[in-house]
């Protein structure tokens, strides 16, 4: 597609932060009305809201809120419930998580945008997109500035509506059906970028990131997840041709360091998928966690959770960001439980690997590089009579959004151990697509508490189940919120991982958990299947 | 992008098949994708054996002669020949030497019948994904694997419950069937109360705060998880699942050649 032969923005950089700052300066008196979302307050998010895909630029999932805590859990209750009608017999799970500005709450499922109130779930507007088609999988939800709001479709669409009414502003194109892209990410917003990802995995396509404008939707950088021959990472390939079909698509939101202005993404797995004998190397940067400079999407560092992967285990876990110590020094460290079973602590400066460890067990590595990263072992590549392999290809962990908690130091994350055989179906010289696949078998869900530290488990709660595949939410009421196996919204106390209270919702929890204060009320929202469930605290 | 596709089509007079208008969205892919008809396909092949096969290779994905017409976004684009058709009416080689623009319209179509079966054939979803042979293994270690370290007979018996088993599945479904056996026997759990007696029967449901079973006398009984609720189980398929973290791939081989033997 043509926005792939777009370079990024290399103008000087003092001239850059000149029209950066008269484009803020323009957004600021020409857009934002009283209490909108300013990228400003979108750098100091208020406990009012929940207004981005992570609730912050760091990806933590930590709020600072406690009116609901270890102690009165007990006295939650249900505020209210809103299913998403979409009239239609296509997938309405609510798989994004809400955000909420002004008391107004908007989510979606794909195609469909909701507003309803906050307070009581009364609809304000629902916006429906019609659909050229697309892998209808999930929507992870909206990214919001000013009065304006950003999604994509599953027909490869960036969309923006008005906020007040849901009135669609402008759509562009951002990549090509035709070549079974879809659209899945919630857009995340960064001072005047909109910042889009695409999915897709059936075909060997090239995965990419890309800045859009605010206003009018049009290209502003693109970064490729595979290089150009004699690119740094082309060494990875073994020609032009495999980089150019390499896969690495941006399907999970990434985080954003304002200080560093870096954008940190997982990327998805290499093409073809499970036969990779055509594309012998590492494949960077696919399956890795890149920093990009958020204004020019140039790649600032990298580090790759699996080199050279076949099994579908996507590096596209949300790169979490905090600030830590380690060996007494205070570091700026990200940290990613990851698709394949291993657990990354890093130096968000550089990218330089403090922390490999393993948050379940696997038996596919035979070691780590030098750099940290895990080695696989041929043996355990897709073969044709088959490999046994753990875990499975839906993974230790998949895109259900972690948490982390500064004031426990731990890392939660579901996760669940699985063992598959991956098979080898297409033995040609030059497979294409899939080319394999793996046959599941046995599993069990388990929700693991990371000390960032050692890497190190420090509980582990096995829930009675096999899938371990749902969102989590902590707070500093000592609580930490997420789904099990059996239907159940449960709160953990986030220090010890004992159970302390649930509702069981009929339906597996299927998105990130939010919390936000409103009227000194707390309020705790999850989704199952095609329903949003509000818990609150009520204040007397 | 419909009405767009329509004009191409008419302007081309190439016509796609009725139902194939609507969107199809449940899929991956355009909603308008072409629905392979295999006759037409079966037709196509026979145009591509007769002109295309040596420089595109035997599965379209292209030699260093012909390029890859799986990854062709010309190809991808197509439907029922309405990109091909132009395209070759410009001109392109063909290894009979006959004009390309001699290709009727529905020569075309066939073709491009047969380019989105290839391409189908690479999609996750592939009609042509097999598991191939897994009897890799050497019986006489699977033997030895089974009756040594581990351990299969003290539960199972080549005589007994496996007698005839390499004839009742492929070896494929032997192979999952083994590793990850079916649930044949529910998981039993008692349940002691803090105060009361213990009531023992098959599991119903367990989640970390309630457990419910159905006992001997298919009563359904149901508890609230306390701290003094004690839960004893037993899971047939424990050992099973304790198995996963011992095999080596070998040892997995080896005792599928093993239980296929058993006929």
């Amino acid at each position: 597609m043509s926005g792939r032969e777009c370079k990024p923005d290399r103008a000087q950089p003092l001239k850059k932060m000149k029209r950066l700052l008269l484009a803020l300066a323009l957004l600021a008196t020409t857009v934002f009305g009283q209490g909108s979302l300013t990228p400003a307050r979108l750098l100091q998010p208020s406990t009012d809201s929940w207004p981005t895909y992570n609730g912050d630029y760091s990806g933590r999932r930590f709020s600072t809120l406690s009116k609901v805590n270890a102690n009165n859990i007990n006295s939650l209750s249900l505020a209210w419930v809103f299913r998403a009608v979409t009239g239609t017999n296509l997938n309405a799970t609510i798989k994004s998580t809400p955000l909420v500005v002004n008391g107004v709450m908007y989510f979606t499922v794909p195609d469909h945008v909701w507003a309803i109130d906050a307070r009581t779930s009364r609809q304000i507007w629902h916006y429906s997109w019609q659909s050229q088609g697309g892998d209808h999988i999930g929507n992870r939800g909206v990214g919001i500035l000013g009065n304006w709001l950003f999604f994509e479709t599953p027909d490869c669409h960036l969309v923006s509506l008005d906020l007040k009414e849901g009135k669609e502003r402008w759509r562009q194109k951002i990549c090509d059906l035709n070549q079974y892209y879809f659209a899945s990410v919630a857009p995340v917003i960064v001072k005047n970028h909109v910042i889009v990802g695409v999915s897709g995995d059936d075909l060997d396509i090239p995965g990419y990131l890309q800045a859009r404008s605010p206003e009018t939707g049009e290209l502003q950088w693109q970064w490729n997840a595979s290089p150009k021959p004699g690119e740094p990472g082309s060494e990875t390939w073994p020609n032009a041709e495999a980089m150019l079909h390499g896969g690495g698509m941006t399907w999970v939101p990434s985080t954003y360091d304002p200080d560093l202005n870096l954008l940190y993404l997982g990327t998805g797995n290499p093409q073809p998928v499970i036969a990779g004998k055509g594309r012998k190397g590492d494949n960077l940067f696919t399956e890795s966690i890149v920093a990009l400079n958020a204004d020019t999407g140039k790649l600032a560092w990298h580090f790759q959770p699996s080199p050279h992967d076949t099994h579908d285990w996507d590096a596209v876990q949300t790169p979490v960001l905090f600030d830590g110590e380690v060996n007494g020094q205070p570091r700026k460290l990200l940290a990613q439980a990851s698709r394949n079973g291993w657990f990354f602590v890093l130096d968000r400066t550089n990218g330089k690997n403090i922390i490999t460890s393993e948050y379940v067990k696997t038996n596919w590595t035979s070691g780590l590089d030098s750099k940290g990263q895990p080695i696989p072992s041929p043996a355990k590549e897709p073969q044709l009579d088959g490999a046994l392999v753990s875990p499975n290809q839906g993974g230790a962990a998949n895109w259900h959004p972690p948490s982390f908690s500064p004031e426990t130091g731990l890392f939660y994350v579901n996760s669940t151990r699985a063992f598959s055989v991956y098979y080898i179906f297409d033995d040609d010289e030059k497979p294409q697509g899939w080319g394999g696949n793996d046959r599941s078998g046995f599993s069990e869900g388990m929700m693991q508490a990371i000390d960032y530290k050692t890497g190190k488990v420090r509980w582990s709660h096995k829930w009675e189940g096999a899938i371990g595949r749902f969102g989590v939410l902590s707070t500093a009421g000592n609580l930490v919120f997420t789904g099990d196996p059996a239907n159940n919204f449960v709160a953990l106390n986030a220090r010890t991982g004992e159970p302390l209270w649930h509702a069981n919702l009929g339906a597996p929890q299927s998105n990130g958990p939010i919390t936000f204060e409103l009227d000194g009320s707390q309020y705790v929202v999850t989704a199952a299947g095609d329903t949003l469930f509000s818990f609150v605290m009520l204040t007397r | 992008m419909k009405i767009l596709l329509l004009l191409m089509v008419m302007r081309l007079g190439v016509q796609a098949p009725a139902g194939q208008r609507a969107p199809v969205l449940a899929a991956p892919g355009p909603g308008d994708k072409q629905t392979v008809d295999a006759a037409a396909a079966d037709r196509g092949k026979t145009t591509y054996l007769a002109e295309c096969i040596t420089c595109h290779g035997p599965k379209a994905r292209g030699t260093d002669m012909g390029a890859d017409l799986i990854r062709s976004l010309l190809v991808l684009r197509d439907r029922f020949g309405n990109e091909l058709l132009p395209f070759l009416r410009k001109g392109h080689p063909t290894q009979s030497k006959t004009p390309s623009a001699a290709l009727t319209q529905a020569q075309v179509a066939d073709l491009s019948h047969f380019l989105k079966q290839r391409f189908a054939d690479t999609l996750r979803s592939s009609p042509t994904y097999r598991v191939q042979d897994v009897l890799t293994g050497n019986v006489k270690a699977g033997a030895e694997y089974f009756n040594g370290a581990g351990k299969c007979n003290s539960c199972h018996s080549p005589t007994g419950d496996l007698a005839g088993i390499g004839k009742k599945y492929d070896p494929p479904t032997l192979q999952q069937r083994f590793l990850f056996p079916q649930r044949t026997k529910p998981i039993t759990i008692t349940v002691t109360p803090g105060s009361g007696p213990s009531v023992s029967g098959t599991l119903v449901r367990i989640d970390d705060f309630n457990v419910s079973l159905r006992d001997s006398s298919g009563e359904y009984r149901a508890w609230k998880r306390t701290r003094d609720l004690k839960i004893d189980r037993s899971d047939p398929l424990a050992t099973h699942v304790e198995l996963l973290d011992r095999y080596t791939d070998k040892n997995m081989h080896d005792v599928v050649a093993y239980l296929e033997s058993l006929k």
